[in-house]
């Protein structure tokens, strides 16, 4: 069934098309200080930057590779492409003025329509660069700013100086470094006081080149009272050879503002996906990760956020699927750093056809910090023999005036329930599609709708074939 | 090392164990906390390998003591060929014990058979049901050495027997207890081990467990002494429809710092599982809770569960609680939880207008807390837990 059911999904990975690599600048294979002052040098950088890049090589260089996790033993950082620039002309604000072949790639995804439809902006990022970033106009008279990372450093540098880097410091684990080093790419987001972005922005990192790494950087800022809720999705085409995604995403939610970020990662199975993701929540803000990892070979990607201001609250709602050969290590952190803080985990994992998901959380509430609550809950389906599901949660409790609980299941799909839905006429594989979108019905409700619709079509490929 | 084996002046097997064990030891290094699970407790701030043998004096007066039931000395039994445990369950101890040398959990488990001054063997033959109480005693003592002592129960087929073990070790030096325990098919064993040493006391307890086609085995663990305290209880549900408790409580206080790992490890069918561990933190101390829940691709039907819950009662006091799950099949219903908080202010209020003070209010709720965990003890020892937290307790708050 197994072998059957893989090739069924390999032909239905829709997103699996490239084309012919077309770049106008790639640095050699490889990374050393060379390279490094090559990307900086293409982007015409500041100094400051091309330090800072340098400062995060030494770190990379020095920092162990983790020894927990996904098996990284795999990865070869002199067999990857670390930048490839897909054109000259910098990115637009009118699809239009897109490259022919790179916005067929992003029609096929189908992102103008999308666009058009429902989003407040949207960025779209081709290998190493963002070829086109536009955002409405009423927002942008309000002062919101939505463009790339290198864009900013150019216009907006004290913004950049203030909290570039400051969440997640170069130095805060392997990747991060790797990133803080090579970044090229992402999206830097700043809503002003007062403003609330009502519908959606979206960026949406495409991988085109074979054997490459992606690293794009993301800083949102979202000032007092602000919300915006931001999306990114991602895939890629399929090679024989991995490529690596490592992005660093950085939200800073001031006093008062709400800050929803969700990601479907759809890369295709051959991608490394080792992603740091943090955020910070000053006072009576709130920030949301929606985490959705359906695709790539080995995923590792913890989204953290640090409750720093009395009255924060933090969500982290994770799915993961792994299916065949796939290793999805996901979960979330939060630390209660302030009085009067709440946060909430749920995870939902499926494994199929041997894939192994794994939930690693950590929960810390620092000593001295009264009136804490942290829920966490992860529930974990398999779906087969040959699957595996591992929980991982770590809760470090440092004060005594809280309410921390936390509880994890793992089952298969339930037998008396299949029973009961085939009593009522259903088949039993569309019946264990039901209880399938029914156990990850909470989190896909937290989606907006097209999203949502998205999901359980990739959720109902990646189930064909494999019950009844 | 030779000096002290050979001051030991004991029966040639044993003699010979111990340098099996000899190579091992030299050639595997102490924990340390790159390991997860020695992550948060740190050896190296003790020299262990600097810390003394005990002399034959003090050995003498403060080895552990046999209290009541059939627990022999290992040495004796070889001495008495065959008269105190049969020479098939000797070999089979030795074999276990040489089992335990080749793959030791840590370097602890090859140190702990290196040096114990005693290993002690409960035989409980097949079919016989013992109501009595087997009881180990241990009042260790010394400055700046290690005690070491061992213990395997063999509880032979449909056999039922209940063992406690004792440690009330005083002044400065370390503690280690490593036990076996093979609960073969259709045998129930319940082993009671409680620490009450004192807070100079850096106390180790390492227990296995093996246990058999539709048996059973409830093992207890309470800490309540020790200032420094790291024991693992590791047991693999080896046998179809076997069944496994694991309780604990610790109760910590002062300085002190306690660290628990737990393991029910399913390898074979329609086994099921519950660990349920509880524990109080006063003072600044801290505690670790590490449980998992390993299940195997074979172990088909597993029902396993896990389950901490803590209460901080002040400020500076720390609770880690890491309750893990490893599945490698798809039939199985596995659950964990954890619940960490501070004592109910509603429940105390209640009592309060019921005419207890707070003071006695927090304890009966303490108390409380642990009640479910205390009915499944030896009467004795029951009694014995709820007066060291009263006392414990006492002029406090």
């Amino acid at each position: 069934m197994s072998s059957e059911a893989s090739t069924v999904q390999i032909d239905d990975y829709k997103y699996g098309f490239s084309f012919p690599d077309k770049s106008v600048f790639k640095t050699r294979k490889g990374l050393d200080e060379q390279v490094v002052r090559e990307i900086s040098h293409a982007k015409n950088e500041p100094e400051w930057m091309t330090e800072f890049r340098l400062q995060s090589l030494k770190a990379f260089r020095e920092k162990d590779m983790p020894n927990w996790g996904a098996d990284l033993s795999d990865i070869d950082f002199d067999e990857f492409v670390y930048y490839a620039k897909p054109t000259d002309e910098g990115q637009k604000r009118n699809w239009d003025d897109v490259p022919q072949e790179i916005k067929e790639t992003y029609e096929r995804l189908g992102i103008p329509e999308a666009e058009q439809k429902y989003l407040a902006g949207v960025g779209a990022q081709y290998d190493s660069e963002m070829v086109y970033h536009n955002i409405r106009e009423d927002l942008e008279k309000q002062g919101v700013i939505f463009t790339s990372p290198e864009e900013a450093v150019e216009k907006y540098p004290e913004l950049v100086k203030k909290y570039f880097g400051t969440i997640i410091p170069y130095t805060d684990n392997k990747f991060a470094a790797l990133n803080s080093a090579v970044w090229s790419g992402g999206s830097f987001v700043y809503v002003p006081k007062g403003v609330k972005v009502d519908i959606p922005i979206q960026a949406y990192f495409r991988i085109n080149s074979e054997s490459f790494g992606q690293f794009e950087r993301t800083l949102i800022i979202a000032d007092e009272g602000s919300f915006v809720h931001y999306i990114e999705g991602c895939t890629a085409p399929i090679y024989s050879t991995d490529s690596l995604h490592s992005a660093v995403v950085e939200i800073i939610a001031l006093e008062g503002a709400r800050v929803r970020y969700s990601t479907i990662q759809n890369w295709s199975n051959d991608i490394y996906n080792l992603v740091t993701k943090r955020a910070v929540a000053y006072k009576n803000a709130t920030v949301e990760w929606v985490d959705g990892n359906l695709g790539s070979k080995r995923t590792m990607k913890y989204p953290a956020i640090h409750l720093l201001g009395e009255g924060a609250h933090g969500e982290v709602l994770s799915i993961a699927f792994a299916g065949e050969k796939q290793e999805q290590d996901t979960g979330g952190k939060i630390v209660h750093a302030a009085d009067h803080t709440s946060s909430v985990i749920t995870s939902k994992s499926i494994s199929k056809d041997g894939g192994i998901s794994s939930y690693r959380g950590l929960i810390r509430i620092q000593e001295g910090v009264r009136g804490a609550k942290s829920n966490v809950v992860c529930d974990a389906l398999i779906l087969d023999p040959d699957s595996v599901s591992n929980t991982y949660p770590y809760m470090e409790i440092d004060a005594p005036d809280v309410s921390m609980e936390h509880e994890a299941r793992v089952s298969k799909i339930s037998e008396e329930q299949l029973f009961y839905l085939m009593s009522r006429g259903f088949s039993e594989g569309e019946a264990a599609m039901m209880i399938v979108n029914g156990f990850l019905d909470p989190l896909v409700k937290q989606l907006p709708m097209e999203y949502a619709i998205e999901l359980n079509r990739l959720i109902e490929l990646e189930m064909e074939g494999s019950v009844g | 090392m030779t000096d002290y084996i050979n001051s030991l002046d004991e029966h040639q097997r044993i003699a010979d164990l111990r340098k099996r064990v000899l190579g091992a030891f030299e050639k595997s290094s102490w924990p340390k906390t790159d390991e997860e699970e020695w992550r948060r407790t740190d050896l190296s701030v003790f020299d262990l390998d600097d810390l003394g043998t005990p002399d034959a004096e003090l050995r003498e007066k403060t080895g552990a003591e046999i209290k009541h039931g059939r627990i022999h000395r290992l040495n004796d039994v070889l001495n008495c060929s065959g008269e105190l445990i049969p020479p098939a369950v000797v070999d089979r101890i030795f074999t276990e014990l040489e089992r335990m040398a080749d793959n030791p959990a840590n370097r602890i488990t090859l140190w702990n058979l290196l040096q114990s001054e005693e290993i002690f063997v409960l035989h409980v033959p097949r079919g016989t049901d013992d109501k009595e109480l087997h009881e180990l005693c241990w009042h260790s003592l010394g400055e700046d050495v290690s005690r070491h002592a061992t213990v395997v129960v063999v509880a032979e087929e449909m056999s039922s027997a209940r063992i406690a073990i004792r440690m009330k070790g005083m002044s400065g030096h370390l503690q280690t207890m490593g036990a076996v325990y093979l609960v073969d098919d259709g045998a129930k064993l319940g082993v009671s081990v409680l620490q009450e040493s004192s807070d100079e006391v850096l106390a180790l307890y390492q227990a296995e467990a093996r246990v058999g086609r539709d048996a059973r085995l409830l093992h207890f663990e309470g800490i309540l002494g020790g200032g420094f305290v790291k024991n693992r209880v590791e047991v693999g549900l080896a046998g179809s429809g076997s069944d496994l408790v694991l309780d604990g409580l610790y109760f910590t206080d002062g300085e002190q710092h306690v660290d628990l790992r737990t393991v029910q490890h399913h390898q074979a069918e329609h086994a099921s599982s519950r660990t349920y561990y509880k524990g109080v933190m006063k003072d600044e101390s801290e505690a670790v809770f590490q449980g998992l829940i390993e299940v195997n691709h074979e172990a088909r039907g597993t029902d396993a569960y896990l389950t901490n819950n803590n209460l901080i009662l002040n400020d500076g006091a720390k609770a880690d609680s890491i309750p893990s799950l490893n599945i490698k099949t798809d039939d199985v219903k596995c659950s964990h939880g954890s619940t960490t908080g501070r004592i109910d202010e509603e429940q105390i209020y209640y009592l309060q207008c019921r005419g207890f003070t707070r003071k006695e209010a927090e304890e009966m709720l303490i108390i409380g807390f642990f009640e479910d965990l205390l009915h499944n003890l030896p009467g004795n020892m029951q009694d014995d837990v709820r007066q060291q937290i009263h006392r414990r307790l006492k002029g406090s708050f």
